[in-house]
């Protein structure tokens, strides 16, 4: 249960993404070509689901180890000291990812406060800055557990 | 001082292997809270209104489109029809190898995603064949550095976002460029293979046999009409065009092909968002560094220093070439766009170049740092797929590379190769 929450919870969540991002822009222009009605808040709404995706699929990808890195210089280095300047790395990520969550954390009680609000949907703009806050509060949980992983590694030693 | 920070910080964490989205985000965070010009909300702020653009969502659709039409069946028939027509000829895996690049780079807008898609087929049966595994891995590289010349293509997508100019415009403007780059590397791969003393690869087909593997792939084959010609007739934007290719993309693979499964469907759109997240973080903070260096007057900067020495149009594309060629290397080419193009486009534009041409060019430049080492995304994907080292494919790399930078000489001071189809369709 534990290990199905740890290899999929994001993804869950950014696969429905993408799949409504299509099915709705697929809808917006079935309803323009063949309904003869325009939708006036699907483009939005996509747009919407869209940075969430993009915020959420952010802790995804530290999971996965997809963020794209050049590790050239790293590679010089023996296998431990690898390691270790990733689980540094980690740190430096985690740092950036705290200050967004905080910087990120007064914007959304700013905008929701001042009621800002969508053009057409009329969504709270809170909401749509509330997705970097969560994706990166993710990706602070994605770090602590990398930087376990890789201090396990550490421990253990040598390469197998 | 500030561009200090900015430039010094950026390299130190580069070195370090912090992630490019993140060493871009914390070294213009750094610099523009020790500026204090901007208030430190900038940073989440922009985060959400970089990406905030329907023209963007083009690019994770044509992502999620050429996955799915990679994973359905799609590029394996582009294959069948490449081997019908070129199989017979000296070298013919190795120019069906490139026409499958032009054809699926037709489909996707990513370098990566085509050597997956045809190096996962192709490079096995070369490798069968006896060619070298150097110049078979190097060759499909390059080759498939055209999808992000040939339409679609996510770099122009960020591009246009970036220069304010129209997607259709740059997508039909890589057209012509893209076929001269894929010709070119067509009669390399011919005379390499001619003086590696290959053989074709199959007879000649009958006419009933090459009717049956173009009616196999009709499906396939249509795709660029669909979204081009929808693009171009005006039915509809790039963005809803994208979307469309990923309706299709599944109808074809799942109903028509039966290639894709329903698990093979969930791991597509994960991966498919998984790119993406990480494409769009990289937009996100690179634009907040762009941000940071406008700020901070830099383009201005270098905008005076390389007027004052250039001040004729052919030899500032000459050195932006270089310079385009030298940041290619190893920047990732999405910041690369993002940082140099309100940098670059003023200067050029001052001196009469069109922005649609001067995009062109420095979309093939960052197609061609795809194969170069150290960052050369193409080199990695080619070397995973091949399981040869990346030396081998570095080393196999190389000519076709510089027949590359000479199709590029010619795009640079031909604006005509990239500006006349646009304007035969009166855009």
């Amino acid at each position: 249960m534990l290990k199905f929450f740890d290899e999929h919870f994001e993804e869950v969540f950014i696969v429905f993404l993408m799949a409504a991002m299509s099915l709705l822009i697929g809808t917006q222009i079935f309803m323009r070509y063949v309904m003869q009605a325009s939708l006036s808040w699907s483009e939005e709404l996509a747009r919407y689901f869209f940075i969430w995706m993009t915020y959420l699929g952010i802790a995804y990808a530290v999971r996965k180890d997809a963020h794209i890195r050049v590790t050239m210089a790293l590679e010089l280095l023996p296998f431990r000291a690898q390691i270790a300047t990733r689980i540094l790395t980690h740190i430096i990520f985690a740092a950036f990812a705290f200050f967004v969550m905080y910087q990120g954390w007064f914007l959304v009680e700013k905008t929701l406060r001042f009621g800002q609000k969508s053009a057409s949907l009329g969504i709270p703009m809170g909401l749509i800055y509330l997705a970097p806050l969560t994706g990166f509060g993710l990706t602070g949980l994605r770090l602590v557990q990398a930087v376990i992983l890789d201090a396990r590694l550490l421990a253990k030693g040598e390469p197998a | 001082m500030i561009s200090l920070i900015l430039f010094g910080l950026l390299a130190v964490l580069l070195l370090l292997s912090v992630p490019i989205a993140v060493s871009l985000g914390i070294a213009s965070t750094v610099a523009l809270l020790v500026s204090g010009k901007v208030s430190a909300s900038y940073v989440p702020q922009g985060l959400v209104t970089s990406i905030d653009s329907f023209p963007l969502m083009a690019v994770p659709f044509f992502i999620l489109a050429g996955d799915l039409m990679g994973h359905g069946g799609l590029s394996k028939r582009l294959v069948n029809v490449g081997r019908m027509f070129f199989g017979r000829y000296t070298g013919g895996l190795a120019i069906i190898a490139v026409v499958t690049c032009i054809f699926f780079a037709a489909i996707s807008g990513s370098g990566p995603a085509t050597v997956a898609a045809v190096g996962s087929i192709l490079l096995p049966a070369m490798a069968k064949d006896g060619y070298k595994p150097g110049f078979s891995s190097g060759l499909i590289a390059c080759s498939g550095s055209l999808g992000v010349i040939i339409p679609p293509s996510i770099p122009m997508v960020i591009y246009a976002t970036s220069a304010n100019v129209s997607v259709s415009k740059m997508f039909m403007g890589g057209v012509i460029p893209g076929l001269l780059i894929g010709f070119a590397l067509i009669s390399y791969a011919w005379w390499q293979s001619k003086r590696d003393g290959q053989v074709p690869a199959s007879e000649r087909p009958s006419r009933a046999e090459m009717l049956a593997v173009l009616n196999d792939a009709k499906w396939a084959l249509i795709v660029p009409v669909i979204i081009l010609g929808g693009i171009y007739g005006g039915v509809f934007t790039p963005t809803e065009a994208a979307a469309v290719g990923v309706i299709y993309g599944f109808v074809i693979g799942a109903f028509v092909y039966r290639e894709l499964k329903l698990a093979d469907l969930y791991k597509v759109f994960a991966g498919s968002a998984l790119t993406t997240a990480s494409i769009m973080l990289i937009v996100g903070t690179a634009t907040i560094f762009g941000r940071a260096l406008a700020i901070e007057g830099v383009p201005v900067q270098i905008a005076k220093a390389i007027t004052s020495h250039v001040d004729q149009a052919w030899l500032l594309l000459l050195a932006i070439n270089l310079l385009l060629l030298i940041v290619g290397t190893f920047m990732e080419t999405i910041a690369a766009i993002i940082i140099l193009t309100p940098i670059l486009l003023p200067l050029v534009k001052a001196l009469g170049i069109d922005a649609e041409h001067f995009g062109i060019v420095m979309i093939v430049n960052l197609a061609i740092g795809m194969v170069t080492p150290p960052v050369g995304v193409n080199l990695f994907v080619a070397s995973r797929i091949s399981g040869k080292p990346l030396e081998t494919v570095v080393k196999g790399a190389m000519t076709p590379m510089f027949v590359m930078i000479a199709v590029l000489l010619a795009i640079t001071f031909i604006p005509a190769l990239s500006l006349a189809l646009p304007a035969l369709f009166g855009m």
